[in-house]
């Protein structure tokens, strides 16, 4: 059995697709009531990775890309995308609890709390997220592939 | 030394099959934090939820049954058929659910668990058993 071949080692090549991916997904998943469409089988996630996969083809004209390095490409846009989107989610948060702290400045100290909490979880959502997102992510990048740019497939 | 193809395929199936189960093994349990995390990718309406030992799934109906799809294609193995004819088996399997929204959406019937719970387990296992197909393939190559 072989290790990767040499071409599969080469990921770096796909960075800065990947992180186009990441923020097109993240962003789009971060935005309140944007963030809807991923109810639809994580599409916003999906469509940003092969969104992204697709501007990477389109500027490498004479590259093929494996199936090994489509899921990778997905998991890392998708892990980047559930980060960005759980930081975004993590300051709206931020922000409507301190608005609200300033507008109940007579409420109960447990209900502050309870701000300060809900807050502070979004800072845990993250890593999480950036699991969930990957897993979805892998799946865009696979699908992506297999539907979309059959004829730019390695193998 | 790098990684081996098949540990690749391998890796994926755990992440998808750990995802999938994941909402499953939560049934019954609260977690605040999970609630969190898939609300970002379910609206979790309660009405359009089941509700296992007194607590609410932390998906809907119809992503509970994507779960449990993306669980079972991941335990499954994908023939070279399924490689071969990918766009079909989407288009098959997206249908049934497909059909399930519009006819529930545009209110011909109400929301029904078991209608949810299939249409969503056909599309999580057929896109599961797609694209492992096509890492299977990929994987063959450096046997080969």
């Amino acid at each position: 059995m072989e290790p990767a071949t040499t071409q599969d080692q080469a990921f770096g090549r796909f960075g800065k697709y990947i992180l186009i991916g990441a923020l097109i997904s993240g962003v789009a998943s971060g935005i309140p009531l944007i963030n809807l469409l991923n109810c639809c089988f994580c599409l916003l996630n999906m469509a940003g990775i092969i969104l992204a996969l697709s501007l990477y083809l389109k500027s490498a004209p004479g590259d093929m890309v494996s199936m090994g390095e489509a899921a990778g490409f997905g998991a890392a846009a998708g892990a980047g995308a559930g980060v960005l989107a759980g930081l975004i989610g993590f300051l709206t948060s931020r922000l409507v609890a301190s608005a609200l702290a300033s507008v109940l400045t007579n409420a109960p100290a447990q209900l502050k709390s309870q701000l300060a909490a809900s807050s502070a979880l979004g800072l845990l959502v993250i890593p999480v997220n950036a699991v969930l997102y990957a897993a979805f992510g892998a799946l865009g990048g696979v699908l992506g592939m297999a539907l979309f740019f059959k004829d730019r497939k390695r193998g | 030394m790098g990684w081996t193809r098949p540990r690749w395929v391998l890796a994926f199936r755990i992440l998808l099959g750990g995802t999938g189960l994941l909402p499953w093994l939560m049934a019954g349990h609260r977690s605040v934090l999970l609630e969190a995390v898939f609300g970002s990718t379910c609206h979790r309406m309660p009405e359009r939820s089941l509700v296992l030992g007194g607590v609410q799934m932390l998906v809907c109906s119809r992503c509970a049954g994507i779960y449990l799809g993306l669980l079972m294609g991941a335990l499954m193995p994908a023939g070279r058929w399924v490689a071969q004819h990918s766009r079909l088996v989407v288009a098959a399997v997206a249908m049934p659910m497909l059909l399930d929204v519009a006819t529930q959406d545009l209110g011909f019937r109400p929301s029904w668990h078991p209608a949810r719970l299939a249409t969503g387990w056909l599309l999580g296992l057929g896109l599961a058993l797609v694209a492992l197909a096509h890492l299977r393939l990929w994987a063959d190559e450096s046997i080969r």
